[in-house]
């Protein structure tokens, strides 16, 4: 799935929890005033507020994912390598750029430069979700 | 009986007989409300591939000055629609020479079909944009399909059809990333995971090459090196074009203008199970080429009528690393690939032999 796919996912999916988690807590609330009211406080406190609780923790248990749900992030990387000295550069590819092509002389030895590897990177940030 | 007891039953009963019917009606609404989500992922996937590949095509024809910009939308929607008809297979006998046949003649029509859009672009240009309109052409094929199966099943409420539609999503979804992610590569003319085998052939060339290269057959080069006093002759696609050659045609020529080779060696790209690593090589014996299977018939057939051994080098990935921009991992596999095969020859055949090198694969962005 594309990075924008798996973006667009990611914000439902934290919306939809947390959209739950904005309902159940004033119901929660308002069973436990209940409960302190001692309205059906059978009821309230066996079967309504463990319920409402167990819907809250599997809310608030979908947002922590998608929380850290991470998007994976990707960066080119193309090295350019001296075919004499082995000076090396690191540069990012441009649009019909492909490995072997002869690039600049090269800055110590004057030789020509040839691309030697083009390949993505995974980024990692160090905020989850990235 | 107490009459109290007897409505309580059958009510229970009733309500038993709901849950059951409720609970398969909820089944099938869940699944038919996850194969819908898929449905659309694999409808946008499809649009964007169609939009790149038009973006790609205006790109070109604005480069190259090409004058028929308002035919191509119309075009690369019918080329994208156009089907591949394998040959009947009833009488398999020649069945992989028709096939070949066919795999031919739609490659010099598509790209006969893109050069009259284009007129002016160059072969590198032409045969990228060709890529794209097969991934395209993939991806729309993928997504007619499951739509195709989604909505029988949802016409007859089929559980069994759905179901078994539902367990296949993984693997498309797998397919379906790799066409995807292999739009970038397309368009930008980088190479892909797929080219490892290609871009090992490269580097032997390089550190061990005599300098003559040739293009022996359309598209497929041959390259004279030496090895520890054995004479190598690698074949690959010529790039940097995405391109993967007549690797079969190429060996037979050179097995019909030369003497026999002692060994023949396959480099090529190979899926990975989910417990492996990318970049992880392992060895085989045999041809190591996916696609249709001609070539690797035609190799097999060629070396077993000659009694040549046949050696594999495969470097391990997922399916959408093999088609999308090569990954750091596959990168740094390279070098350990080279050293495997450096080791097969020197093991597998004696000083002085001749030995062939076949690099496998979709050659985009790897020269020569």
């Amino acid at each position: 799935m594309s990075r924008e796919a798996l973006l667009k996912r990611k914000r439902r999916w934290i919306l939809l929890h947390l959209l739950v988690l904005m309902l159940i807590i004033p119901v929660i609330m308002g069973l436990a005033y209940m409960l302190a009211e001692g309205i059906d406080t059978e009821r309230v406190s066996t079967v309504y507020l463990p319920l409402a609780i167990l819907v809250a923790a599997y809310a608030g248990l979908g947002l922590w994912k998608g929380y850290r749900m991470e998007i994976p992030n990707y960066r080119l990387v193309e090295i350019v390598k001296c075919t004499n000295c082995g000076y090396e550069n690191v540069t990012t590819p441009k649009v019909g750029d492909y490995i072997n092509m002869e690039k600049e002389p090269c800055p110590k030895c004057g030789r020509p430069m040839k691309v030697f590897l083009i390949y993505r990177e995974r980024v990692r940030s160090s905020k989850k979700g990235g | 009986m107490p009459q109290g007891n007897f409505y309580e039953l059958l009510l229970w009963l009733i309500l038993l007989t709901i849950f059951a019917y409720a609970s398969r009606e909820i089944d099938i609404f869940r699944t038919i409300k996850e194969i819908e989500a898929y449905v659309e992922g694999f409808r946008r996937a499809t649009q964007k591939a169609i939009e790149t590949t038009l973006k790609e095509f205006r790109n070109v024809a604005k480069e190259t000055e090409s004058r028929r910009v308002s035919r191509i939308e119309e075009r690369v929607r019918e080329m994208v629609d156009s089907v591949f008809l394998e040959p009947e297979d009833k009488d398999p006998y020649g069945l992989m020479d028709k096939l070949k046949h066919l795999m031919l003649v739609e490659d010099s029509a598509l790209i006969n079909e893109i050069k009259s859009l284009v007129p002016r672009a160059p072969k590198v240009a032409v045969e990228n944009l060709k890529d794209l309109i097969e991934a395209t052409r993939q991806l729309n094929l993928i997504y007619k399909y499951v739509e195709h199966y989604y909505r029988l099943g949802k016409k007859f409420k089929s559980i069994w059809l759905l179901l078994q539609l539902h367990s296949l999503l993984p693997f498309l979804v797998e397919e379906v990333s790799a066409l995807e992610s292999s739009l970038e590569a397309f368009s930008k003319g980088l190479p892909i995971g797929d080219s490892v085998g290609c871009l090992v052939a490269a580097r032997f060339i390089q550190l061990y090459g005599k300098g003559e290269i040739r293009e022996v057959v359309e598209d497929t080069i041959l390259s004279k090196a030496e090895f520890k006093g054995r004479e190598v002759l690698v074949i690959k696609a010529k790039g940097p074009s995405g391109v993967t050659g007549r690797l079969d045609d190429a060996l037979a020529m050179v097995v019909k203008s030369r003497r026999e080779p002692k060994v023949i060696i396959t480099v090529d790209a190979a899926l990975k199970l989910e417990g492996e690593r990318s970049g992880s090589i392992a060895e085989g014996i045999g041809v190591a080429i996916g696609g249709l299977g001609v070539e690797k018939f035609n190799i097999e057939r060629l070396a077993t009528k000659l009694k040549i051994p046949l050696y594999a080098i495969l470097i391990k990935m997922a399916g959408p690393e093999a088609l999308s921009i090569m990954s750091k991992e596959i990168a740094l596999s390279i070098d350990k690939a080279l050293r495997r095969v450096e080791r097969v020859i020197e093991e597998r055949s004696e000083v002085g032999d001749t030995v062939v090198l076949v690099g496998v694969g979709n050659t985009i962005g790897v020269y020569p």
